[in-house]
């Protein structure tokens, strides 16, 4: 098997089922546009939900984008909790897959969402302290107010993304 | 109040330094970085700024004005921002109603076009079960049944969810 394979997947499709694949890319990349996520994004982690496991060599070839974006796009998503990478056994190279089905991804993201917030809650609140030495200047009151606005608004974008994930567990 | 809005920004130069701050580290968080980034940009600006002009956000970004725009325009077709128009300014000004207003109308969206996909989604299911003794020995046949059986019972719920946001 060539150790750029993912293990034990063929992952060239062929006639009908390439044309299948190809529409379930498209509804992956439609969905994105409304996610405000490049069609890159979209097209890797489309490729990974059906092919369960690739390698960045398998996803190279089916999207064609370089190696670096392929790379640097893989690591945004394990950051964010959605793709997780593992090592192909016998060989130094690593194979990507979704971290669980849909509903787990859904809880996962929350649940690193909350992560980042918190950091995010932090870095605002340090901004807010070193704004406080520009007080009478010129957008201090509207900057200071527009940042506790944005950690207001990420509290209850939280409680969205838990009632989302709480949604999807029920059924 | 509206006579501040006369297309130039008038930050301190400190306090726009620090606002700038803010967006680049927003963007570079793993909450923004599989997002568009100009997009990203533009909106957080209009959330920092609550109100603000084309030509303002011109020269914070440094996009074009074509592209800015655009964005601003999908960005109101959309339903995350408004466009408004100021009395005494010749200018539009851009607004939004709240953070949460902008995720939740971003969510919906996302829902609506998985409504639209679902007949495909379904006419491409009987086709494959239909044709499925020609399909179903070639390599791949069961990873495409698989998606779309995850999501088309998937689509309900999300359009459960969207319904229970309203």
């Amino acid at each position: 098997m060539n150790s750029n394979q993912a293990q034990g997947h063929d992952f060239r499709f062929k006639g009908k089922i390439k044309d299948y694949e190809k529409t379930l890319i498209k509804f992956f990349i439609d969905i994105g546009k409304n996610k405000d996520a490049p069609s890159k994004v979209q097209e890797i982690l489309g490729y990974l939900m059906i092919h369960n496991k690739l390698t960045q060599s398998n996803l190279k070839e089916l999207t064609g984008y370089s190696t670096g974006t392929i790379s640097s796009t893989l690591s945004n998503l394990i950051k964010l909790g959605v793709v997780k990478k593992e090592r192909i056994a016998m060989s130094n190279k690593y194979q990507y897959l979704l971290t669980g089905n849909l509903p787990q991804i859904i809880e996962r993201t929350s649940e690193v969402s909350s992560e980042h917030f918190t950091i995010i809650s932090k870095f605002l609140d340090d901004k807010l302290n070193e704004l406080d030495e520009f007080r009478n200047k010129e957008g201090y009151i509207n900057l200071h107010t527009q940042i506790n606005v944005l950690l207001g608004g990420f509290n209850k974008v939280l409680k969205i993304a838990y009632s989302m994930s709480e949604t999807f567990s029920e059924e | 109040m509206y006579k501040e809005l006369d297309d130039k920004d008038t930050y301190d130069l400190n306090v726009r330094k620090i606002e700038k701050e803010i967006v680049d580290y927003l963007i570079q968080s793993p909450l923004y970085s599989t997002r568009n980034e100009i997009t990203s940009r533009i909106l957080i600006y209009i959330i920092l700024r609550k109100e603000i002009t084309q030509n303002i956000l011109k020269d914070l970004t440094g996009y074009s004005s074509g592209k800015i725009s655009q964005e601003l325009n999908n960005l109101v077709d959309s339903g995350m921002i408004i466009r408004k128009k100021i009395e005494g300014i010749r200018k539009k000004v851009y607004t939004f109603e709240s953070v949460e207003k902008i995720s939740t109308t971003r969510v919906k969206n996302i829902i609506t076009v998985m409504l639209k996909w679902e007949n495909e989604l379904g006419k491409m299911k009987n086709e494959m079960e239909n044709k499925r003794s020609k399909l179903e020995t070639m390599n791949g046949y069961n990873n495409i049944m698989n998606v779309i059986d995850f999501y088309l019972p998937a689509i309900k719920i999300y359009e459960k969810f969207a319904e229970s946001l309203e």
